[in-house]
């Protein structure tokens, strides 16, 4: 059998195996080894497996994973997402819907500190939902942007999404970060056109709260200003090259923990919950790119992304349908199986085709972004709207029916930044050459 | 057998410990050379100990992250078996677990014992690289006893039915 047909049967296999609820991450490494096997050697695959297992492991620019998720995980447990969406209630909570403007808001800033999707959505679950109860919302329009509002930390940096895409890739950490912040400020604000339309279109959804004096407003400021000063430490730092990923998930961390032990929001329980909660999503994250590499050593010997490239870029179909197609696949396959697990699956194989196609590489990781981010809200697998309906105990049906007008403004931006590549370029263009 | 899944668990959360005493010294290290580096006096093979502390970091918080179920399945076709089909497939799925992880385990041993005869050291400060193979290779071995106790609380489950 050619390897190209032994490359398809294994892939088929895999594919089997992540339905028998075998862990995503051992059946990539139990795949590839098994394959490699096949096609080369025993001894040779046994070989490959350690090696590609210490390499990924001890791998420096990988260490940026488990530190930039402990700073997130500090964030989180310290309650600083409670003070921005206290900030932003005090200043918009007055307009129509405006409590769920600000739990945009709120997430937005709490994003550029945390980069997780579920830690932001579970977040905002407990903090705004309650407050937007209060103040007689409809529980569609609160649960939905609660659970909607995670995505947005696939774009805005520090995203781990956007970090194993550059590790994949060998792309630049600093200029995919860059190259997110546009795209995630211009979902944001759709989030809030949304909100504030349907609002005014349907004033019982989001009434009006509160009007609060400058002075109360002022004072919660100080409390926004800190994040958002760490967020510039990092970007700036990761900009002009004065430190490494590496180097600014450490003083994002560091210093978070210590705006947090100086507000003593944080105690030593606090941090040591923290680190672990930052374990088991690192271990998780990097077990798979580990076991993602044995499978990619496999693949490249069956030579399956050259003929499919070869055999797409022959089909003379425009450019912009194949990416359609190429979307179309991360989309369903990250809906079905798991979204980060699926990208780290399939970007090996698509990468090449779409660089051929010409698209700039920065803007293929936006894009792939994009999609997790569809993905992590749309059934079956929408783990945003499962962390919601736990929390709230709110009925999936109603979560998914405020979720669907925030998607439309996902969709939009997919098509915008693709028809307007400089959303995505022009930030990394014009700061870091 | 609550004896030896309670001493498994034990083992998990003290290599845990381990796991986030190196990240937070990750941290602290990255911190104090990046600030020292402006003063012009860097801590001299940081970038070795970071990335040698990063495979120790997630080498042992894999029994934990597995005993807690956090590596990601898809269990939503496996929800849907009838129970006995449900019970033989994860019974499958753990042994090839098991499989894995004790050739894993065995070959980083084989590959640490190779960087040992190579005589691999670090750039800098020559720290040898064989006994991270070799803690990996524990953490490997560890991660079977941890599928090898959720294979017995399938099995020893289907008995009881």
């Amino acid at each position: 059998m050619s390897e190209v047909g032994v490359g398809v049967i294994f892939l088929v296999l895999l594919l089997g195996l992540f339905l028998t609820g075998l862990e995503l991450a051992f059946a990539m490494g139990i795949i590839g080894v098994l394959g490699f096997a096949w096609l080369v050697d025993w001894n040779a695959a046994m070989g490959l497996m350690a090696n590609d297992f210490f390499d990924a492991l001890a791998s420096y620019s990988l260490t940026v994973i488990p530190l930039f998720v402990l700073m997130g995980q500090i964030a989180f447990n310290a309650g600083i997402a409670n003070r921005l969406f206290d900030c932003a209630h005090k200043f918009l909570g007055h307009i129509p819907g405006g409590l769920a403007i600000a739990t945009v808001a709120g997430a937005t800033a709490f994003k550029a500190i945390c980069g997780s999707v579920a830690a932001t959505s579970a977040t905002f679950a407990s903090v705004a939902v309650p407050e937007m109860t209060k103040f007689g919302y409809a529980k569609k329009l609160s649960t939905g942007i609660v659970a909607t509002v995670g995505t947005l930390g696939v774009l805005i940096p520090p995203s781990v999404i956007l970090i194993i895409f550059g590790v994949v890739t060998q792309q630049s950490i600093g200029r995919l970060f860059l190259a997110g912040i546009l795209p995630g400020l211009l979902i944001a604000f759709f989030f809030a056109v949304i909100i504030f339309g349907w609002c005014r279109i349907n004033p019982a959804l989001g009434p009006k709260s509160d009007r609060f004096s400058w002075g109360e407003r002022i004072r919660t400021v100080p409390e926004v200003i800190w994040p958002i000063v760490i967020f510039f430490i990092i970007i700036i730092g990761l900009m002009k090259g004065v430190f490494t990923p590496t180097e600014a998930g450490s003083i994002g961390a560091f210093t978070v923990l210590l705006l947090c032990l100086f507000k003593r929001s944080l105690d030593f329980t606090g941090y040591v919950k923290s680190v672990r909660e930052s374990l088991r999503t690192a271990c998780m994250v990097l077990l798979l790119v580990a076991t993602s590499n044995m499978l990619g050593h496999f693949i490249a010997v069956t030579n399956v992304p050259n003929h499919l490239g070869e055999w797409v870029l022959g089909l003379k179909v425009p450019a912009a349908l194949v990416m359609a197609l190429v979307f179309f696949v991360y989309l369903v396959g990250g809906s079905f199986i798991d979204d980060l697990a699926f990208m780290i699956l399939a970007t090996p194989i698509f990468y090449p085709i779409m660089e051929k196609l010409g698209y700039d590489p920065l803007l293929i990781g936006i894009m792939v972004a994009l999609t997790v981010c569809i993905g992590s809200v749309i059934p079956p697998v929408a783990i945003c709207v499962f962390v919601v309906k736990n929390i709230t105990k709110v009925p999936m049906g109603v979560i998914y029916s405020g979720v669907y007008p925030f998607l439309i403004s996902l969709f939009v931006v997919v098509i915008l930044v693709f028809i307007f590549p400089q959303i995505v370029l022009f930030l990394p263009n014009a700061l870091m050459k | 057998m609550q004896g030896l899944h309670g001493a498994i668990v034990r083992i998990s959360k003290v290599m845990d410990v381990v796991g986030g005493v190196v990240l937070s010294f990750m941290m602290l290290i990255t911190v104090t050379d990046v600030i020292l580096r402006f003063l012009g006096k860097p801590i001299t093979g940081t970038y070795e100990l970071v990335f040698l502390g990063g495979a120790i970091v997630i080498g042992c918080a894999i029994p934990r992250t597995s005993g807690e179920g956090g590596h990601v399945s898809v269990d939503f076709v496996l929800e849907s078996f009838p129970r006995m089909l449900k019970k033989v497939t994860m019974v499958f799925t753990r042994l090839l677990g098991i499989a894995f992880f004790a050739l894993l385990g065995w070959n980083l041993f084989a590959y640490g014992t190779s960087l040992y005869h190579k005589n691999e050291v670090s750039l800098t400060l020559h720290v040898p690289y064989y006994p991270v193979a070799y803690v990996l290779g524990v953490c490997a071995f560890v991660e079977c006893l941890v599928l090898l106790s959720g294979l017995i609380k399938v099995v020893s489950e289907v008995d009881h039915e």
